[in-house]
């Protein structure tokens, strides 16, 4: 493999997720999942790190986060419950795509997650 | 003062192991300092750190082993004059070869160093790929360390932990390899390993 650029995308997101719906937790994973997944169908690349960051109140917080495309993400904290408005900080740090590109995946992944959980992000 | 310098690829565990050490730095009564170098516009593990209470001072704009080891040394120094930290811990990116910023630190001024402990954690379930693919960085992260930790011992599989142990025990002969789970920032035989002052 040539030597890979490392082009690092940062992102705040806002989403609103429906009442009574998936757990924060499981959606936030299934997003970083699917990033890296895109990632990976996207190009020659090495998947660094992608986690995002959502913090509460009282030194809350929900750090979520994955490394390959073929392992699961972790989740480190928890959201509070009944919580529908996050505030997601995104890094994504993929070695092998331009920086356009993962911003690109981003906004596709985003909107795919949306669609499948019924939840808006902006 | 002690410096401990955790390197590491991406993702490998720095930052899950740093908020534990800091915790038992913090319960024994000491005062830690952390100083992160995040690769990328928004700095998550700052933020993290923060939320958490700890003290952290970002480096911003560069790689810590490159264009900031002078902040490095600077911010060091600064550190040491605001807060005298019994301790600080340097997170580099993960992205950074360790070799630069040892080299910058002979250049800092400040109250002697107790001890400069380098630790490497080592992710096991990546660690094929990324020294094939990555190799110098990889390679450097390791040979620059005076213990490696193998991290993620409760996700990989043996051959994995194998494989890795191995890798860094070729690579890096003479420092001590280690295989540590997700809580090794609170497991009292790994503390001692990672700062034997403490005890």
């Amino acid at each position: 493999m040539a030597e890979l650029i490392l082009e690092p995308f940062s992102a705040v997101q806002r989403w609103t997720l429906p009442q009574a719906g998936a757990p924060p937790e499981a959606i936030l994973k299934d997003f970083l999942e699917a990033m890296a997944r895109n990632c990976q169908a996207s190009g020659e690349c090495v998947i660094g790190h992608i986690k995002a960051l959502v913090l509460f109140p009282d030194h809350g917080y929900l750090r979520v986060s994955v490394v390959a495309a073929h392992l699961p993400a972790t989740i480190d904290g928890a959201a509070p419950p009944g919580c529908t408005s996050l505030e997601v900080t995104l890094n994504v740090l993929v070695y092998g795509l331009e920086r356009g590109r993962i911003e690109q995946i981003t906004q596709q992944t985003a909107r795919q997650v949306a669609g499948k959980w019924h939840l808006e992000i902006s | 003062m002690h410096l401990l310098l955790i390197t590491g690829f991406l993702g490998s565990g720095k930052t899950t192991l740093i908020l534990q050490l800091a915790q038992a730095v913090i319960e024994r009564g000491r005062r830690v300092a952390i100083l992160v170098n995040e690769i990328g516009e928004i700095g998550i593990d700052n933020q993290l750190m923060k939320q958490l209470d700890m003290n952290v001072w970002e480096l911003l704009n560069g790689c810590i082993c490159c264009t900031l080891s002078a902040d490095l040394v600077s911010t060091l120094q600064t550190l040491d004059a605001d807060y005298a930290p019994d301790m600080v811990i340097i997170e580099p990116s993960g992205a950074a070869d360790p070799r630069s910023i040892l080299s910058a630190l002979p250049y800092y001024k400040g109250r002697p160093l107790e001890a400069i402990r380098t630790v490497s954690v080592v992710d096991p379930q990546r660690l094929a790929i990324l020294i094939e693919v990555l190799t110098p960085l990889v390679t450097s992260q390791i040979q620059n360390a005076d213990l490696i930790l193998v991290s993620k011992a409760d996700l990989a599989s043996p051959d994995e932990l194998e494989f890795a142990g191995q890798t860094a025990r070729s690579i890096n002969p003479q420092a001590r390899v280690i295989h540590t789970g997700p809580e090794a920032g609170r497991d009292p035989s790994v503390l001692a390993e990672i700062a034997p002052w403490l005890s």
